[in-house]
């Protein structure tokens, strides 16, 4: 007897945890409060976590409307962008600072609907395959680390990617590092602080030769 | 000597090296025996040709060693021991031959040249030439022990031959010396015997036109210690080496190096210093009984390719193909294996099945599937055709060689994973009447049809357990199988690196969350869109002192796709609060693809697998750990 209730309860608690699940819905607009079609948008728990998942995005429709189902109870923040038009992840801190919609789902509260703001868009780093200084060949292991200046939040990202957003009327340090090179900017210069603040949609090409670590970096910014 | 002599010939008209002849004279009366040498004789041989000296005018043979009237002491025979030097020398051709006798002659204290008779010899003639009535009539000195003797004609090669031999009028003591027109630059002797009971005396000479520097090497205890001799050689002229007299006398070598004292066999070889292309050396060898007085002949080998063997056998080629044979053999100077394709003249090649295969050259063409043989039939000379005085040697070596059918493509190629009651063509030559395909695992077929140059398979289904990517498929036809050709399964196989993010995220500012974005792709490089995908991951090694807070994963439920560009996102991280700093976890994810409805195959099949670690301050995938290294843009992860 014992044992059938204890697949009774294991039943009852698996049919719980199937109907556990709240729907977020909204509408995604630019910086005007215009529809944004074809952005992608998700939910991501809040809180702590380590280890790994997987990542599921939804698109918005035509009006900029999106619909995420089968999300358990729980408090989200609701996040998503679109990088081919200038509006980047606001996935990344980096991105956002924070200031994206949150909403919690439980069972007095199963939906939520919220408006998803994006805006003003990004400035363009325009990355230049980074080179060796010596031999002018390309260094495919090179990063790029962006982190707003005086704040925490930073984003890496290779070198290779080419094109990367940039929070636009926001000061931002640049470091681009290579295993056996010297970073740039160096170290060893504290005036090269490698500070960018680009405005909505400028372009900012970069063009980096890094040094091994033996040897002092070239840089030829240009706007 | 008395009695009659004369000649005898064996013509052979099948192929070259097809028959062997050993040729013993005895005498029962007075228990005397000796084996005679005979001569490879082929009557369309020039000398230029033989020589390959297109001037050559003249053909030489030689026989190094020929024994004279008052015998060397050396030899050991019994005190007033008189020989009977006699050189017989047949005409083989049924034309006049003139031959020129030449005798360098050697006795203990001088040495020298001496001019013999010119011999006019008619047709199948065999003459005796009496050398002792020679040393008699002081053309040659009474008092020398040994000659070699030189013939020279104007005909074709061995278009005389001679044996030359000396015995007493008992029979009991003497030796012969055999003719033979090699020159080399390198002789490899056998052994050579020098004690109480035998001695041994090999000679060298210099056959040339050039003066040469000569080498002799003695090898003993087990061939590992040496013992050099080198002298310069005029032309005709000869070394002697009486191996007894130097082990005795403890004569020194060239380095000043001794032989044992109580050293009683060894090897030997005899080398040209000057020429070593070609060479000038004919060489000769004798070992004495003491016991029984008895004299044996012995010579070394000429250097150089033995065992000739078709290099491919057998040989594979397909219909309407051509592949190139090749003739190797063991290269005696050298101690290798090597082509000796350069090396071979007057060259026939051929198949024993025009209908399956042909030969032109060394080049063996398909024509139909099936088996049958392929041979050459060619003299093969060490130096190859530019080689002057080589030896040559008849050949005949013969391989299977198998003809197969051959695909050339299929239609349609790839063929998608999981696809049903498709028709497959596979085009190529040589299918025959009834071809049987063998097809990948996981391909089924329900109909055949079929003509020389095609095959089409009707209702093919490729299940999803065959394997994305290069399968074999092969066709055999009257015993002969195809060469594998290539049959592509199409299907997700591959993970390529779009982005690789690493950085606080919005929903979880204390972490390092790395997000990368992958664009899965089929085999035929295509973008999958909108497929379903899972993961089978393992986790192990957590090592934070706080709970593990638990991972989550894409299953094969058609819950999780790709996005309309074939792209998705993956995320690792760790809490950076977690503590030790540093704590972490190893995870093992094999992205899979969940066929067509998102559950079947359940589990999916593998296109991409991720190896590494999420740690609080860094994550490994593939042994890219960011920070500080992402993941280069287009870098491509396999199953």
């Amino acid at each position: 007897m014992r044992a059938i209730i204890q697949k009774l309860f294991v039943a009852v608690f698996l049919s719980t945890l199937a109907w556990a699940q709240g729907t977020v819905t909204g509408t995604a607009l630019d910086e005007t409060g215009k529809p944004l079609a074809k952005a992608k948008v998700r939910v991501a728990e809040k809180g702590p976590f380590g280890g790994h998942r997987t990542i599921q995005y939804y698109e918005t429709d035509s009006e900029g409307h999106f619909l995420i189902g089968h999300v358990p109870w729980g408090t989200y923040v609701v996040v998503g962008g679109k990088e081919g038009a200038g509006y980047p992840d606001t996935n990344f801190a980096f991105y956002s600072n924070l200031a994206v919609p949150t909403v919690t789902l439980s069972p007095d509260s199963p939906t939520a609907n919220v408006d998803l703001k994006f805006g003003p868009k990004a400035g363009i780093l325009e990355v230049a395959p980074v080179a060796d200084a010596e031999t002018g060949k390309e260094i495919r292991s090179a990063s790029i680390t962006l982190r707003r200046a005086g704040s925490d939040f930073f984003m890496t990202a290779s070198t290779t990617e080419g094109r990367i957003l940039v929070p636009s009327a926001t000061e931002v340090l640049v470091r681009i590092t290579a295993p056996g090179y010297k970073p740039w900017p160096p170290t060893d210069q504290p005036t090269a602080k490698g500070t960018i603040l680009l405005q909505p949609e400028e372009v900012l090409k970069l063009q980096i030769a890094l040094h091994r670590e033996e040897s002092t970096p070239d840089q030829k910014p240009e706007r | 000597m008395i009695g009659a002599y004369g000649g005898f010939k064996i013509d052979v008209k099948s192929k070259i090296g097809s028959l062997d002849t050993a040729y013993l004279l005895f005498d029962e009366e007075v228990g005397f025996s000796a084996l005679m040498k005979t001569f490879d004789r082929n009557p369309q041989c020039k000398i230029p040709q033989h020589l390959d000296i297109p001037e050559a005018k003249t053909w030489t043979t030689r026989a190094p060693m020929l024994a004279l009237a008052s015998p060397d002491p050396g030899l050991g025979f019994p005190q007033g021991t008189v020989l009977q030097p006699e050189i017989f020398v047949r005409n083989t051709t049924a034309v006049p031959v003139a031959a020129d006798v030449r005798f360098n002659w050697r006795s203990n204290a001088n040495s020298g040249s001496a001019i013999g008779p010119t011999l006019e010899l008619a047709p199948y003639e065999t003459r005796l030439v009496d050398v002792a009535a020679l040393q008699k009539n002081q053309v040659i000195p009474a008092e020398a022990h040994w000659a070699s003797v030189e013939l020279t004609s104007c005909g074709r090669p061995n278009d005389i031959m001679a044996t030359a031999a000396s015995y007493d009028g008992t029979l009991r003591y003497g030796t012969q010396t055999p003719f033979n027109d090699q020159l080399t630059f390198h002789w490899e002797g056998g052994e050579w015997h020098a004690d109480s009971s035998h001695n041994s005396i090999i000679t060298a000479g210099n056959g040339g036109s050039i003066e040469v520097k000569t080498l002799f090497t003695i090898y003993y205890d087990g061939g590992k210690k040496r013992y050099d001799l080198e002298q310069q050689l005029k032309p005709h002229e000869q070394m002697w080496v009486d191996v007894g007299r130097l082990i005795r006398q403890q004569l020194p070598d060239k380095n000043g190096l001794l032989l044992p004292s109580d050293l009683m066999m060894g090897s030997y070889e005899v080398q040209d210093l000057t020429d070593r292309g070609i060479g000038n050396l004919f060489e000769g060898k004798v070992i004495l009984d003491k016991t029984f007085g008895h004299v044996a002949y012995g010579c070394a080998m000429c250097c150089g390719y033995e065992d000739p063997y078709l290099y491919w056998d057998p040989i594979g080629v397909t219909v309407e193909v051509e592949g190139d044979q090749d003739v190797w053999a063991h290269d005696s100077c050298a101690g290798v294996f090597d082509s000796v394709l350069g090396d071979i003249i007057d060259v026939s090649w051929g198949t024993g099945n025009h209908a399956i295969a042909t030969a032109q050259s060394h080049v063996i063409t398909g024509v139909a599937p099936g088996n049958t043989t392929n041979f050459v039939q060619a003299m093969l000379r060490f130096g190859g055709p530019a080689a002057k005085n080589c030896p040559e040697d008849p050949i005949n070596p013969t391989g299977a060689a198998n003809v197969m059918p051959q695909i050339t493509s299929f239609d349609s190629n790839p063929i998608m994973i999981g696809s049903t009651d498709q028709t497959l063509t596979i085009y190529g030559s040589g299918f025959g009447t009834s071809p049987m395909v063998s097809l990948p695992a996981g391909f089924t077929s329900t109909g055949q049809a079929s003509n020389p140059t095609q095959i089409v398979l009707t209702g093919v289904s490729v299940s999803f357990s065959a394997t994305i990517g290069s399968n074999n498929v092969t066709v055999t036809a009257n015993g002969q199988t195809s060469p594998p050709a290539s049959l592509g399964v199409n299907g997700p196989n591959q993970m390529v690196v779009e982005s690789d993010r690493i950085g606080a995220t919005t929903g979880n500012p204390n972490a390092q969350s790395r997000f990368v974005t992958y664009t899965v792709k089929n085999y035929d490089g295509s973008l999958t869109a909108n497929i379903p995908i899972a993961e089978n991951i393992s986790y192990s090694g957590y090592n934070c002192t706080q709970p593990n807070p638990g991972n989550s994963s894409a299953q094969c439920n058609a819950q999780y796709t790709t996005n309309g560009g074939g792209g998705f996102t993956d995320e690792w991280s760790m809490y950076t609060g977690y503590t030790p700093a540093g704590c972490g976890e190893n995870i093992t994810d094999h992205w899979q693809w969940c066929g067509p409805t998102g559950s079947n195959p359940n589990p999916g099949i593998t296109f991409g697998t991720l190896v590494g670690w999420a740690h609080t301050a860094s994550v490994d995938i593939n042994g890219y750990v960011n920070p500080p290294t992402a993941i280069p843009a287009g870098t491509v992860f396999g199953p």
